[in-house]
This record gives C-alpha cells, sequence and structure tokens, in this order.
C-alpha cells in the first residue's frame, strides 16, 4: 500500500488543521466571557488538538474525504472542527459515564455538552466556503442524527453491561455501527458533501466511514481481549465481541467456565482476565474477531469503488483502514 | 453475525468440512469462511510478541 500520509496529503491537511482549530476557537468565543467556561472550552480544545497533530488520521477524517471527493482538504475545516468538538465531547462523557472523571464529573458533563453545541456553531463557517444556509442546515441535522444513533447505541452498550451473558454478536455489531460507525460515517459523509460529489456518491462516503467505525470496534475489542496492557477503550468488563461470540458457541462446561471467569475478570481479577482470553482463543474467537474485521474493511473497500474513488485520492482512505486492524495481515488471501 | 459465529465454531473448534457447515449464510459470509479456515491456522493460538501489532487501534483513533 502506498503511504496514505505522505508529503503531498500531509501538506494539505496541515492547513485544515490550522482552519479547523481556528473554527473551534470561534464557536467556543461566542460563550459568555465570564465564570471562566470559555478559557475551559478553550484549553480542553487546545489539550486535544496538541495531543492529535503528529499522528491522527481520525482527526483528518473529513478532510480526507474531502480530498477522495476531489475538494482540497481545507475546504473541510469546519466540518474538522464539528468534528473535534463533538469527539472531545464524546471522550469526555465516556470518561464520566466509566467513573473516569475525576473528582468534578458534574463540570466534565457541563464541559462536554458546551462543546456539542459549539459543534453545531462551527458548522456556520461553511457558508464562507459557497455554501448555502440550506445546505450548512441540512450537514448539521445529519450531525445531530449522527450523534442521537452514537447515543442510542451507548445507552444499549450500558444497559447491556449489566446483563452481559444476553449479549449475541448479532447485538454487538448493531451496537457497535451506531457508536462508532454513525459519527465516523458523518465525518466522512460531510467530508465528500463539501467536496461537491451527488448524494448518492456521498452516501458510498458515509457506508466507508461506518465500516471503519466497526472496524475500529472489532479492533479494539481484539485488543482488550489478548492485549489487555495495551491502550484501549474497551475492557473485559465491558460488553465485548469475543465474550458475546463464546457464550453463543460454548456449551456444557466450556460455557460455565467462561462464564464464571468473565465474572470474575469483571471484578478485576486479572488471571482470570487472562484465562477467558484462552477459553476464548480454544473456542475460535480470534478466527471470529479477524473474520468479523476483515468484513468490514472488505465493505469499507467496496463503498470507496462504488463512490468511484481511486488513485491519489482514494490511497489516505485505502491505507487507513489497512493500518487499523493490523493482525488481520493473517488473513489477507 | 451470529450464524457466521458458530460457522467458525464448528469449522475451526469442530473440525467440520466446509461443505457441511454455514446453511444459511449469505455469499459474501460463504466468501469469508473460504478464506478464514484456511487462514486459522496462520493465527496465533498463544499471545504475545507474534502477533505482530503495527500499531495499536486506540492509537490510530487518538493519534498517540
Amino acid at each position: 500500500m502506498p503511504d496514505a500520509f505522505s508529503d503531498t496529503v500531509g501538506l494539505c491537511t496541515g492547513a485544515y488543521r490550522r482552519r479547523a482549530e481556528r473554527a473551534c476557537r470561534k464557536a467556543i468565543n461566542l460563550a459568555p466571557p465570564h465564570t471562566g467556561y470559555r478559557r475551559r472550552l478553550l484549553t480542553l480544545v487546545r489539550g486535544w488538538v496538541r495531543a492529535s497533530q503528529d499522528a491522527a488520521p481520525l482527526a483528518d477524517l473529513p478532510a480526507l474525504a474531502c480530498y477522495a471527493g476531489g475538494g482540497y482538504p481545507d475546504q473541510a475545516a469546519p466540518i474538522g472542527a464539528a468534528w473535534w468538538l463533538m469527539r472531545l465531547a464524546a471522550k469526555l462523557l465516556d470518561d464520566a459515564e466509566d467513573g473516569d472523571a475525576g473528582e468534578r464529573p458534574a463540570e466534565l458533563v457541563n464541559l462536554a455538552t458546551g462543546l456539542i453545541f459549539a459543534a453545531q456553531l462551527s458548522l456556520d463557517e461553511l457558508e464562507s466556503w459557497g455554501l448555502s444556509s440550506g445546505e450548512v442546515g441540512r450537514i448539521g441535522r445529519e450531525l445531530s442524527l449522527a450523534g442521537l444513533r452514537a447515543c442510542t447505541g451507548q445507552h444499549a452498550d450500558l444497559l447491556g453491561a449489566e446483563r452481559i451473558d444476553t449479549i449475541e454478536p448479532d447485538s454487538w455489531l448493531t451496537i457497535a455501527t451506531s457508536k462508532s460507525g454513525g459519527p465516523l460515517g458523518w465525518a466522512t459523509w460531510a467530508g465528500a458533501t463539501v467536496a461537491g460529489v451527488s448524494p448518492a456518491v456521498a452516501d458510498h462516503y458515509r457506508e466507508y466511514g461506518a465500516q471503519l467505525g466497526v472496524l475500529l470496534q472489532v479492533a479494539d475489542d481484539y485488543d482488550a481481549t489478548w492485549r489487555p496492557d495495551a491502550p484501549s477503550d474497551a475492557t473485559m468488563s465491558r460488553l465485548s465481541l469475543a465474550g458475546a461470540y463464546g457464550l453463543l458457541v460454548a456449551e456444557g462446561e466450556d460455557r460455565e467456565r467462561l462464564e464464571d471467569r468473565l465474572a470474575r475478570s469483571r471484578q478485576g481479577d486479572a488471571a482470570a482476565g487472562a484465562e477467558v482470553g484462552r477459553l476464548l482463543t480454544d473456542l475460535g474467537a480470534k478466527v471470529f474477531l479477524l473474520l468479523a474485521g476483515r468484513s468490514a474493511r472488505d465493505r469499507a473497500e467496496r463503498a470507496l469503488a462504488e463512490a468511484g474513488c481511486q488513485g491519489a485520492g482514494a490511497a489516505p482512505l485505502l491505507d487507513l483502514v489497512h493500518r487499523v486492524f493490523p493482525a488481520l495481515e493473517h488473513f489477507e488471501g | 453475525m451470529n450464524g457466521m459465529a458458530k460457522a467458525v465454531h464448528d469449522a475451526v473448534v469442530k473440525g467440520m468440512p466446509i461443505e457441511a457447515i454455514g446453511t444459511g449464510l449469505d455469499a459474501e459470509q460463504r466468501a469469508l469462511l473460504a478464506v478464514a479456515i484456511p487462514a486459522s491456522k496462520q493465527v496465533p493460538t498463544v499471545d504475545g510478541p507474534q502477533e505482530a501489532w503495527a500499531v495499536s487501534p486506540a492509537a490510530v483513533a487518538t493519534g498517540a
């Protein structure tokens, strides 16, 4: 595969990032200056941008889709601003829901709520790129719909964690598609839309982003199951595709042992967690997760082909789906 | 995916021939299964460095 983040694309996304950060600040500066709220939001965004400026393909997703659709990456800067603000809001809310918000979770929730409103405001900047207010409104509406889908998936995830043994692979996939596929699908759809592609073609870009989102969730789950020391959003204490697979196919003593070790792992028993990984491997869960990942990757590639996306424009997006889940190299062919 | 899960278990763990499993799968799923069965022999059963991770998904997501 070519190097996706080649010098050419890298230079273009540099302008995109600067403009996106400026659009973030402009939207946040619409908040009243007193109480320090606005300053806190600006500090959070500055930290987020710094943390992701070296190598953050997902931060550049709207620009890459815009470039692939025949536009200039920096045309997508207002989309990028909304995308960054929504992702940062989602991270803060996720931390609060997971109990990782420190001593002031209520403050974090209020900051995240402000970021969601700022994300919508940042889209106003699109009018300076020649989009009509109707087109800007449609892009904002789609962002709200993607957010609602993500919240619906998160709701199912939170409830499912209380009855983990009833979740099957199909349910897990539905949750992953809502939680991750919805927002990533919006980022690529909106990026391609501002490039001027037709609505039908933009829908193929949305499908690419949605499948990339599912692929990320599968890869994160694989990591959490077999590399618990690796950085990951997933843990064995939450819903997992590997666990859902194991509980669907295991029978008799295998199932009893798996249920017991999963329960102990959720209580923080590291040895039980390691045994869960071994049990799931014996049940064929690695093969199943790789197959699920391969399926999502194939669908993402097919969506790009159906969008007529090829050559230099397609290379960064194709490279991205190949970087997300390196263990898929076992499944080439 | 539930049907695929059972098909993978039948093939990889029970060793059933591919012709005997996967009824009810669509063409895409059958094609994937045809790749998965031989490839499953390449999948490490022992966890560790041989997993060949070049980058973690979390790092791709956050740029960490």
